[in-house]
């Protein structure tokens, strides 16, 4: 298997590559993360369309882990700005830091397509929804219906998270009636949305290793 | 397998300039012993010199042997005006277009948290410090008009928002997804003088 086309493909990161070349980074839905060599496409009116968070239909060749971008279409080329860019680049930056090259994600780059779109509208809700495909396409889903013992999660009793296992009774931790929520996705409120973002950090933290997110870093009003 | 030991690590050395394979660098090599041994012996030197004598500018960052490069050093230029540029290639396309006297600033890169470069790898406190050298009236937000550019130029807007007065950034002149090195003199005039306000 050596060539494959007009597969849709998310771009996810573009750097310079000798003289007029890019290396290329997508996520794409049979392949996932697949990086290329676009060929002197940098500088011209082509390799301008190949910018993060451009949906294309792409072909490439090479059976090496460096394929050749071969022809290419932009469909939708998504501009954001300031925060809303910033928590753009942390989704890449958790796909990148995260996933294995090549091995299939359809649930995934479906996930990103609905993320990119929806990002402007509400980041924060999008992020979390995010985080929680993530987990479940790296095979560490939280589950927020069981604790690790196999009873039912209940309103009124606390949870503390143990990453990769699940949550425990403990002391002092989340409600039960926040993890159900979170479970389905509700985040309408502060308080849940505080919640997912803390338990989603610390089971993405695991995998992440002690590198610091650098897209983290772009938000300048934090901690002023 | 070529002529002689030297000359296979000259032709592999030639190899690590842009847009140079090993056709090129046979061809240079060979074209510096047998017409051009002067030539070859002073781009060795001047190449040592520089390499090793070139450093950063401690005001603004571009290239410089001198500790304050002749842009930050010339007092004919303007403290009024500051362009805040990715590469010491950005400040070459401006000042060969013309029109331009402020001063310059240069990030050497633009954000990119998948290659790991943050606020701090760009010099972002040695902006700041800059800006509150100059006071400036204006800064000239000139990083690239891509994704990362435009992601720079809105950090660096937000750092310096309560310090200056005006921010602007070049226009859209510059077509989407432009490096301003890939760029000719004109579109970087029309872009320079289409600044607007940045918010
Ligand atoms: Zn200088």
């Amino acid at each position: 298997m050596s060539r494959v086309t007009g597969q849709p493909g998310i771009v996810l990161h573009t750097r310079p590559y000798r003289e007029s070349s890019l290396l290329l980074t997508l996520l794409t839905p049979d392949h996932g993360v697949v990086s290329l060599v676009g060929r002197g496409v940098r500088g011209g009116s082509r390799g301008r369309s190949l910018q993060p968070f451009t949906l294309l239909r792409v072909s490439w060749s090479g059976r090496s882990s460096l394929g050749t971008l071969g022809s290419f279409e932009a469909d939708t080329q998504f501009w954001f700005r300031g925060n809303v860019l910033a928590s753009a680049f942390y989704l890449t930056e958790l796909i990148i830091r995260l996933l294995e090259e090549r091995e299939p994600h359809p649930r995934l780059f479906a996930g990103l397509c609905w993320a990119l779109e929806h990002l402007e509208s509400g980041p924060s809700d999008v992020l979390r929804r995010f985080e929680k495909l993530l987990l479940e396409e790296l095979g560490y889903g939280l589950d927020f219906a069981r604790d690790v013992s196999g009873e039912p999660i209940v309103s009124g009793r606390s949870y503390r998270l143990v990453p990769d296992h699940g949550f425990e009774t403990a002391a002092d931790g989340v409600d039960g009636d926040v993890l159900l929520k979170i479970g389905r996705e509700a985040f309408a409120e502060p308080g849940v949305r505080r919640a997912a973002r803390g338990l989603f950090a610390e089971a993405l933290a695991a995998h992440l290793g002690p590198r610091p997110l650098v897209s983290r870093s772009l938000l300048v009003d934090h901690g002023r | 397998m070529g002529i002689s030991p030297l000359i296979d690590s000259l032709v592999e050395a030639f190899q690590v300039l842009p847009g140079v394979g090993p056709k090129g660098a046979q061809r240079m090599t060979l074209h510096l012993l047998q017409h051009n041994r002067e030539g070859g012996r002073r781009l060795a030197e001047v190449l040592g010199e520089a390499m090793s004598g070139v450093g950063y500018c401690s005001q603004c960052r571009n290239f410089s042997e001198e500790d304050v490069c002749r842009f930050c050093a010339d007092a004919r230029r303007e403290d009024a005006a500051l362009c805040v540029l990715e590469s010491p290639a950005d400040i070459l396309a401006i000042e060969q277009a013309g029109g331009f006297r402020g001063r310059y600033f240069v990030l050497h890169g633009h954000l990119s948290p998948i290659d790991g470069i943050g606020p701090e790898e760009l010099g972002m406190d040695m902006l700041t410090r800059r800006v509150e050298a100059l006071a400036p009236d204006e800064v000239i937000l000139a990083t690239n008009l891509t994704v990362e550019g435009e992601a720079t130029a809105h950090y660096i807007h937000d750092l310096l928002k309560d310090r200056v007065s005006r921010i602007t950034r070049i226009a859209h002149g510059v077509p989407l997804g432009g490096e301003l090195e890939f760029i000719d003199g004109g579109t970087i005039v029309h872009a320079m003088q289409g600044r607007r306000n940045f918010s």
